[in-house]
């Protein structure tokens, strides 16, 4: 895949307000590019950030929170002048599944006018014609078109993800946001849930953007994973390449506690817990829970190093240089 | 796993049936509609022992929280029994339980919800204590906390035991939760979903707290839609659909050798770690259909792959499949897992395949995934060059022109073709495989680690195993060539055929 990237997220930053006065830096630097057709997936331990970045991409956090950094669009910087600029790409261009999005309908409106609704908001399509695209819309996720007069309460849970992805869809987007799409799953419904992502992804060209905590979920899906930590992207690569040769402690330590089905290896846990965002992080963020931390760890923060074409993590092992100095 | 003084199970539940009914509403009571009733649970039976770990796996619906609640005798059961430690408290008084409930204790999916936020840890885990009126004098009261504490993981435990839940993580609450159920020192742990709500990097330490408690002599039951987590901390697996258990056996069978079409389809899609490992998921469509209408027949045929017509009218129950490798393997379909005939059961009920599949187990049991893989290939490659040298040898008495090496040869390809095909045709295991507990991973045809599926691939699997047998044959047995070849050149001088 060497064609320019639909989508070039570079130096991100998010930091919350709270109340005391002061600050949580929750997005600390996220960088990474998207190409058309490509699947990523965003992993990561609760908290780490990742709903915070996609959400800084759509331009829809609260007002609490400052954003600094570009998100490009086909080289178009749409964080530029901030609403203004992203507005016109939001849902046409770039859309996005929220977490828990199936819980989230309203359940006095019946499925079909709720998809209808963003259509006729954006000018892409109203009417008869708006009500006629809802129809394709929901056949095109796996539901009888006849079923768009049906309320929330009547869908199972699987349908109600389905339409929720069917109301990202509605304004024809180029890239899919989808926060833990399957995380309140069966794991057969889950099957059947990413199954429709793939097939999306293959026969719409669209490009993906799979958050979740669940590796293996990302393992099955994705060409290419990033792994987040305390707001950081600490590795990013091919997927298999990520499994096979990870070049960051957490990267390993987070599939070592992640049972395989068939896996005869023992399961381990991560020790502790991420830390603050609230405060300044001094060295490596996951030093203190790394198995393998050694004398700089603690004080100076690792740099962002290529291990390999398009393989990349921010750990003090892979920099020579360091990792050559006495203790 | 059975001890060798083998006391009786701490749990035995047989035949348990729960129903709820559902409401009518105004209307449907006027119009006289037939009250329908929500089939929880029909007719489950297991048991847990002693030091053992099972696991209720299934999709939400299936009924494994009913099952748990009911065993808990938190809902009433409408038939079956429940024994506990040897007592039938099927149905028993709340004033009859109540000594039992130390002994059951229950272990819930969220820790958020299950700790009181206004008890400090200290009063959460001495709560039970001073309930069942237990532990004596405050100092001793405190004492047992502080032991229950270390037995839940959370050292030093001074650092904890003034702590409100707020201030403790996810993690650190699910263990306060167990905590607060060890300090009675109950014989059974009911743990529904008890890491689902939990980071994946702290799961594995709940898990393995558990495991701890188990090896303790704790009998555990654990409800779980993750079958990852039950293949690695189970000692059993039981998979539940809409209210029965259509497959149950060592977890390691149930998983590596499913036999239902259900457990294939779950197992299929199953995300696994490494992206070149991926099955092809074999999804069914819809959902766990409403218990409220079962199915006849066989409650899984509307969605099964591979159902018949005999389906839609047996109800199928748990056998032994003539595919099992252990003898407490069971599973309940006719079409995957047909039970032994009667003439091929041997002494003590298990056919000769079986019993010599049980013999090899312990040995293919030591062996790691790979190595397995390796021993089944080495497994078939001998069973392919001993029938095919035979067929071979009888191909080769037959007069013609060809080399008896090349008859060989011939005779080896067409025997692994018949071999495989019918291996693959029938069951999808070849007697390597079988030996050794590899699993055919989805109904219709060979997993990742099964052989090739496409016959390109099988061809040059035996075009491969042609060449080294003829390479054999030519190296090792000149001399056996040497006096056929008087035989050969005797018939084929009066052969129309001629070189
Ligand atoms: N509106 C907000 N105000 C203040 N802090 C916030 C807000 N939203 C998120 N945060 C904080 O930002 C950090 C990142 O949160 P985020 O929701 O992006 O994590 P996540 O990786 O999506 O986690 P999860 O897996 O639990 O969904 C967390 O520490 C969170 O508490
Ligand atoms: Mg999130």
């Amino acid at each position: 895949m060497s064609r320019e990237p639909i989508l070039s997220v570079e130096d991100l930053h998010v930091w919350f307000d709270l109340s005391g006065g002061s600050e949580l830096h929750a997005v600390q630097g996220v960088s990474f590019d998207l190409r058309p057709g490509e699947r990523m997936g965003l992993v990561g331990e609760s908290g780490c950030g990742k709903t915070t970045t996609i959400l800084a991409m759509m331009g829809l956090l609260p007002s609490s929170a400052s954003v600094a950094g570009s998100v490009s669009l086909d080289g178009e910087n749409i964080m530029a002048r901030g609403e203004d600029t992203v507005s016109p790409h939001r849902w046409k261009d770039i859309a996005m599944v929220f977490q828990g999005a199936m819980n989230a309908f309203n359940p006095v409106k019946t499925i079909g006018s709720q998809i209808v609704e963003p259509m006729e908001l954006h000018g892409t399509a109203t009417g008869k014609a708006a009500r006629g695209q809802t129809r394709e819309l929901l056949e095109l996720v796996g539901i009888s078109g006849d079923r768009v007069n049906n309320y929330p309460h009547e869908f199972s849970g699987g349908m109600r993800q389905r339409a929720a992805i069917a109301l990202a869809l509605a304004c024809e987007p180029r890239v899919l946001l989808a926060d833990e799409p399957t995380t309140a799953l069966d794991v057969m419904v889950q099957a059947q849930i990413l199954e429709l992502l793939v097939r999306l992804t293959r026969d719409l060209g669209l490009s993906m953007i799979l958050v979740t905590h669940d590796l293996p979920v990302v393992a099955q899906v994705c060409d290419r994973a990033a792994v987040m930590y305390a707001g950081e992207i600490v590795e990013m690569g091919a997927m298999s390449t990520i499994y096979h040769d990870p070049r960051h402690p957490y990267t390993r330590m987070l599939f070592g506690a992640t049972p395989d089905l068939l896996g005869d290896a023992d399961v381990i846990s991560i020790p502790g817990a991420p830390p603050r965002l609230d405060r300044e992080i001094v060295g490596c963020p996951f030093a203190p829970r790394c198995d393998s931390a050694f004398a700089p760890c603690a004080t100076v923060a690792p740099r962002r190093m290529e291990t390999s074409p398009g393989h990349e993590a921010v750990c003090h092992l892979n920099d020579h240089v360091v990792a050559k100095e006495p203790a | 796993m059975s001890t060798t003084a083998e006391p009786g199970p701490l749990l035995e539940v047989d035949d348990l049936v729960t129903r709820y009914p559902v409401s009518r509403g105004v209307v449907g009571t006027l119009r006289r509609r037939p009250r329908l009733q929500v089939h929880a649970v029909e007719g489950v039976s297991f048991s847990v022992g002693p030091g053992e770990m099972v696991a209720l796996v299934g999709e939400s619906g299936c009924g494994k929280t009913s099952t748990a609640q009911t065993v808990i005798r938190m809902v009433d059961n409408q038939g079956g029994s429940i024994r506990f430690d040897g007592r039938d408290i099927t149905g028993m008084s709340a004033g009859g339980m109540r000594p039992l409930r130390r002994e059951i204790q229950m272990i819930y999916q969220d820790p958020y919800e299950s700790l009181d936020p206004r008890f400090r840890v200290r009063d959460t885990i001495e709560e039970p204590l001073l309930v069942h009126k237990l532990g004596g004098s405050s100092k001793q009261r405190e004492q047992k906390v502080l032991e229950a504490l270390k037995r839940a993981g959370l050292t030093p435990p001074d650092l904890f035991i003034d702590r409100f839940p707020h201030e403790l993580s996810g993690g650190q609450r699910q263990r306060v939760a167990i905590a607060a159920s060890l300090v009675l020192d109950p014989k059974l742990l009911v743990a529904d979903e008890p890491v689902s709500m939990l980071d994946v990097s702290v799961r594995a330490g709940i898990l393995s707290l558990l495991d701890g408690l188990r090896r303790e002599g704790m009998g555990i039951l654990m409800i779980t839609h993750d079958l990852s987590t039950a293949a690695h901390f189970a000692d059993r697996i039981a998979v539940m659909y809409l209210g029965r258990i259509v497959e149950e056996g060592p977890a390691q069978e149930v998983v590596r050798n499913p036999q239902h079409p259900y457990t294939r389809a779950l197992i299929s899609v199953v995300p696994k770690r490494d992206p070149n490992e991926q099955t092809v998921p074999q999804i069914l469509t819809g959902e766990t259909p409403n218990p409220v209408h079962v199915p006849s027949g066989c409650r899984f045929h509307p969605r099964c792959p591979v159902a018949e017509q005999a389906c839609r009218t047996i109800d199928p129950s748990l056998q032994r499949p003539n595919g099992a490798n252990v003898p407490e393997h069971r599973a309940a379909c006719i079409v995957t897992a047909p039970g032994p005939s009667a003439d091929e059961v041997g002494p003590d009920g298990r056919s000769a395949g079986q019993l010599a599949a049980a013999a090899l187990r312990p040995a293919a049991l030591a062996l790691s995934g790979w190595w397995r893989r390796v021993w089944a290939l080495v497994i078939d490659a001998a069973v392919v060059l001993a029938g095919g040298v035979a067929l071979g040898g009888i191909l080769a008495l037959v007069p013609g022109s060809l080399g008896s090496s090349l008859r060989v040869g011939i005779g080896v390809v067409l025997f692994s073709a018949l071999y495989f095909t019918i291996a693959h045709g029938s069951t999808g295991q070849t007697l390597g495989k079988r030996a050794l507990g590899i699993a055919v991973r989805d109904v219709h045809g060979s997993g990742p680690i099964g052989y090739p599926r496409s016959f390109l691939r099988w061809l040059a699997f035996a075009v491969f195993t042609l060449l080294v047998v003829v390479l054999i044959i030519d190296l090792l047995f000149p001399l056996w060539d040497d006096r056929h070849q008087a035989l050969h050149d005797k018939v084929a001088s009066s052969s129309v055929f001629q070189v």
